[in-house]
């Protein structure tokens, strides 16, 4: 039985290293990233060339892009509620979606995934590294900082963490009862910031934990019985990749959202 | 003890507490088509919603496999 099985090594947790330049080493995550980049700035690029002149009535490249925008300022729209906070955040999610979405998908596809050099593979799923999620989940909470900071105001922002403005009223207003309420207002403020370290923790380990543990399963697959498995755990991987999108942007849409609401 | 039965141990106790997330998703599905059979005219916006609380609940278990594989 063991033509039926064929072989593979485990992917590590650290990524390989392809080359150096000067001291700062490139790996194959990087490359691959690197890679999304270019073909979503090309795409676009393309795009917005062919809209000189925009047709009232859509068709081919025009109707697909539309489409694309449509679909996804429908989806955040449900999250916050009202088009105009919609505006505001649809760059930078419409952005996280389409990047996740992209590189969990493109490994699968056939040139990328069994190119190597030297023995190791040059593209790797770029969200399987732990470094690149962690980047994007750091971005989006920052970008909802920043949002909550154009919309509220430096001094109201910084007040529904450690209240000072709430809390100065509420000394004047009722005395030493009021220095309690501000004492209390302060406990949840650190409370607060605590919990912004855990968004980004639980967002980035839940796409690497799910994009990590598909690669560790289909090498298991491999070495069971190569014959079908593979595919259909190729299949299993399409979806999985579109759900975890789906649920990063739609969790980093509400993040946004709930900072930008009063 | 030495390290390597401790380690042993411990990936078993992690895998383990897994079961809990399968029960639970289980729970979720069955409130989803509870849902569904009552109003079934909301079936697309009710489906996609159910997904994407079937992989917060999820999420859980994905930190236990991540602990699982830095052992």
């Amino acid at each position: 039985m063991s033509f039926l099985q064929g072989g593979g090594e485990l992917p590590t947790i650290q990524p390989e290293e392809i080359f150096k330049i000067g001291t700062l080493i490139i790996t194959n995550a990087m490359l691959t990233g690197t890679l999304i980049t270019l073909l979503v700035i090309v795409i676009s690029f393309f795009a917005a060339r062919k809209f000189k002149g925009y047709k009232t009535v859509p068709t081919g490249f025009q109707n697909f892009f539309e489409f694309i925008l449509d679909s996804l300022m429908e989806f955040v729209d449900q999250i916050s509620g009202s088009r105009e906070a919609t505006i505001k955040m649809i760059p930078i999610i419409g952005t996280v979606f389409i990047y996740i979405f992209l590189g969990n998908v493109l490994t699968l596809l056939p040139p990328f995934g069994a190119l190597t050099y030297d023995g190791v593979p040059f593209f790797r799923t770029h969200t399987n590294d732990f470094n690149a999620t962690i980047a994007i989940a750091l971005g989006v909470v920052v970008a909802s900082h920043i949002l909550s900071i154009q919309k509220h105001g430096i001094i109201n922002h910084i007040d529904k963490f450690i209240p000072v403005k709430t809390g100065a009223l509420l000394i004047k207003e009722k005395g030493p009862s009021g220095i309690i309420e501000a004492v209390i207002g302060l406990f949840v403020g650190v409370l607060d910031i605590i919990g912004e370290v855990g968004k980004s923790l639980s967002l980035s380990l839940r796409l690497f934990g799910n994009m990590f543990a598909g690669e560790v399963l289909m090498v298991v697959f491999l070495g069971l019985f190569a014959l079908l498995l593979p595919a259909i755990w190729t299949a299993a991987s399409l979806f999985t990749g579109l759900i975890q999108a789906v649920v990063f942007s739609a969790l980093a849409a509400s993040y946004c959202a709930a900072s930008m609401k009063d | 003890m030495d390290y390597a039965a401790a380690t042993v141990w411990a990936k078993a106790f992690i895998v383990s507490t897994m079961m809990v997330n399968a029960i639970m998703e289980g729970l979720v599905a069955r409130k989803a088509f509870d849902a569904i059979g009552r109003n079934p005219k909301l079936e697309e916006t009710l489906f996609s919603k159910t997904i994407i609380a079937m992989a917060l609940v999820e999420s859980t278990a994905i930190y236990a496999l991540v602990a699982f594989f830095t052992l």
